[in-house]
């Protein structure tokens, strides 16, 4: 019941602030649907050349040596075969890793550094890169810095 | 002078001037944080799982390039409509008579004249002898001044290969990144849990 006489007060409240909060809180919203924070990828940096074809006809700089090389062939399974095994395949990726580590404590007690080795990785025609990719991976954990994959066909 | 003083609050409403402060911040953090159409020409695809990999931020001058297999590879299963896959549940392809139809390269080609979207790039030519895949990375290395691209030795690329393509295939495009010159490559896979510990060095 409206009272009569009753002193009506005014109180100055400033701009209306509802319609800034909602526009601001439709921005947010936007911005966290909207935008991406990476794509979880990570990456295997090779630091190999590739080579399309082999070093034959080109002399060696002088004073050069050949890496030692570490040959891991790859089934079409995605079986590894060690050098030191080369008729037994392994059964499971830790254990390329670490049979890799076991072969570089080797060469650094004999006084090799890492760039004195090279990992080649010689799959099959039919090895998926997803049975590549973890020995690729295992080699690098092992501390190995060139890695790299021999090709299976004649390049052009 | 007339005195000035704030606006008397009306009992039981609530001051918004914290909350627009606070939402403020948050839009200032992701307007930076977030990447928005920002796009470096990756494409959906499954990669491989690794361990190690390096969560670099910027790769520096460099081309991503997808991999994948081509899509009228698939063995489409006559009764479900799907892929058919084998006993691993490895999606089956068949075989084309020339390896290079079975492959689909994309790469944002345009990138270094400030253009991106990812177009296909063949690496192989109908005419003999004409490799357009390696022709865009020789370019990219040497430079060309008519399209105002510099010369940049160091460029690497980050090859995104589909964790199911045959490596009979991909040695076809290592093979034309090496013919190119190109001395840095960076394999993109997504990170997997370490099941146990590595042994003690």
């Amino acid at each position: 019941m409206k009272m009569k006489g009753a002193k009506q007060v005014h109180y100055e409240s400033g701009p209306n602030m509802t319609p800034l909060v909602d526009v601001v809180m439709v921005i947010l919203i936007f911005l966290m649907l909207a935008g991406s924070f990476g794509s979880g990828e990570h990456y295997m940096v090779s630091s190999v050349p590739i080579h399309a074809s082999g070093g034959g006809g080109v002399p060696p700089p002088p004073g050069w040596t050949p890496p030692v090389l570490v040959e891991i062939r790859v089934g079409t399974d995605g079986q590894a075969f060690m050098p030191s095994n080369p008729q037994k395949p392994v059964a499971h990726v830790d254990q390329v890793y670490k049979e890799l580590s076991d072969t570089m404590a080797k060469f650094r007690a004999d006084g090799k550094t890492v760039k004195d080795v090279e990992v080649v990785l010689r799959p099959s025609d039919g090895t998926r890169w997803e049975a590549l990719a973890p020995l690729y991976d295992a080699a690098l954990r092992a501390k190995f810095e060139k890695v790299g994959f021999a090709m299976t066909g004649s390049p052009r | 002078m007339a005195k000035h003083s704030m606006p008397e609050m009306k009992e039981g409403s609530v001051n918004v001037t914290p909350l627009i402060d606070v939402v403020m911040c948050l839009i200032i953090f992701f307007m930076l944080v977030a990447k928005i159409g920002v796009s470096t020409g990756a494409a959906k695809m499954e990669l491989p799982e690794t361990i190690l990999g390096k969560k670099i931020e910027d790769l520096g001058p460099n081309l991503v390039v997808n991999v994948l297999n081509d899509p009228q590879t698939l063995i489409i299963d006559p009764t479900t409509g799907q892929p058919k896959k084998n006993e691993r549940g490895q999606t089956q392809r068949r075989r084309l008579g020339d390896p290079y139809e079975e492959l689909m390269v994309t790469a944002m080609v345009d990138q270094f004249q400030g253009k991106g979207e990812a177009k296909q790039i063949k690496l192989k030519g109908v005419a003999a002898g004409d490799f357009p895949f390696r022709r865009v990375l020789e370019e990219v290395i040497k430079g060309n001044p008519k399209k105002g691209i510099k010369p940049n030795p160091d460029f690497a690329v980050t090859l995104r290969a589909e964790r199911d393509i045959e490596y009979r295939l991909l040695q076809l495009v290592l093979a034309e990144i090496a013919q190119a010159g190109v001395k840095n490559v960076n394999y993109a896979s997504v990170g997997k849990k370490m099941v146990e510990a590595a042994p003690a060095q």
